[in-house]
């Protein structure tokens, strides 16, 4: 647990110097989302307070494109 | 305002018809007013999930120039449109002009042996490991160093 905290995440958007995130993107919005199509939590996957939420819009997006899942099979 | 339209066209349909529907929506968008700049079928994909009974579709990604009180309008057209199963208008930010292309992949559902994603914490470990790593070898050279001097020594006694 304390371990967890410690570590210093660099946010993958941030290191990309991504701003806006491509809702069409599919490879990469895949790897945010776990093996039962949810979208992965920041404590996971490292990612800031500001590109989660433009990835979780992003992943919405994707999901009515039926390009991600809402459910898995 | 630039704006981007994603539509999909069920895969049932014979090639001569899906460029009559594509065609037929670029009409729509035109008829609001809008300068399209680009109009590509992306390609067949998988559907993530079904819609209509249709597991593949033609994806078409449409860009063009409108005022933004047209997009309602244009929007409605769409909806009414049975051809077409879905559609999504953004508009695009023209400053970000140089856009990557991406490439649009259908989702495969992860198969059960494959292995979980390591955690970010688990990710940064080995670095640390690594920046300790040439510490200890400068610590083992000062140590040879200092028992040659000290060697030395010993011997002009």
């Amino acid at each position: 647990m304390n371990s967890e905290k410690k570590e210093i995440r660099p946010c993958y958007f941030c290191v990309n110097n991504a701003d806006d995130i491509d809702y069409k993107d599919t490879q990469l919005l895949r790897r945010f989302i776990s093996s039962y199509a949810k979208i992965v939590p920041r404590k996971r996957s490292g990612v800031c307070a500001k590109h989660q939420r433009r990835l979780a819009q992003a992943i919405k997006r994707a999901r009515i494109m039926a390009l991600l899942p809402f459910v898995p099979k | 305002m630039t704006y981007e339209l994603l539509y999909i066209i069920p895969a049932k349909f014979t090639d001569q018809e899906n460029e009559g529907i594509i065609s037929k929506i670029s009409k729509v968008v035109e008829k609001a007013g809008a300068k399209i700049t680009r109009n590509e079928n992306l390609g067949k994909f998988k559907l993530a999930y079904p819609i209509q009974h249709a597991r593949h579709g033609f994806y078409v990604l449409v860009e063009f120039g409108v005022e933004s009180q047209a997009i309602k309008n244009i929007g409605r057209e769409l909806r009414l449109l049975p051809d077409i199963l879905r559609h999504q208008i953004l508009s695009i930010k023209a400053k970000s002009s140089p856009r990557k292309e991406i490439k649009m992949v259908s989702y495969e559902a992860p198969t059960p042996g494959e292995t979980p994603r390591p955690r970010a914490s688990s990710r940064t470990r080995p670095k640390q490991e690594q920046r300790q790593a040439p510490k200890k070898k400068i610590d083992l050279e000062e140590l040879d160093k200092k028992l040659d001097e000290i060697l030395d020594k010993d011997i002009e006694i």
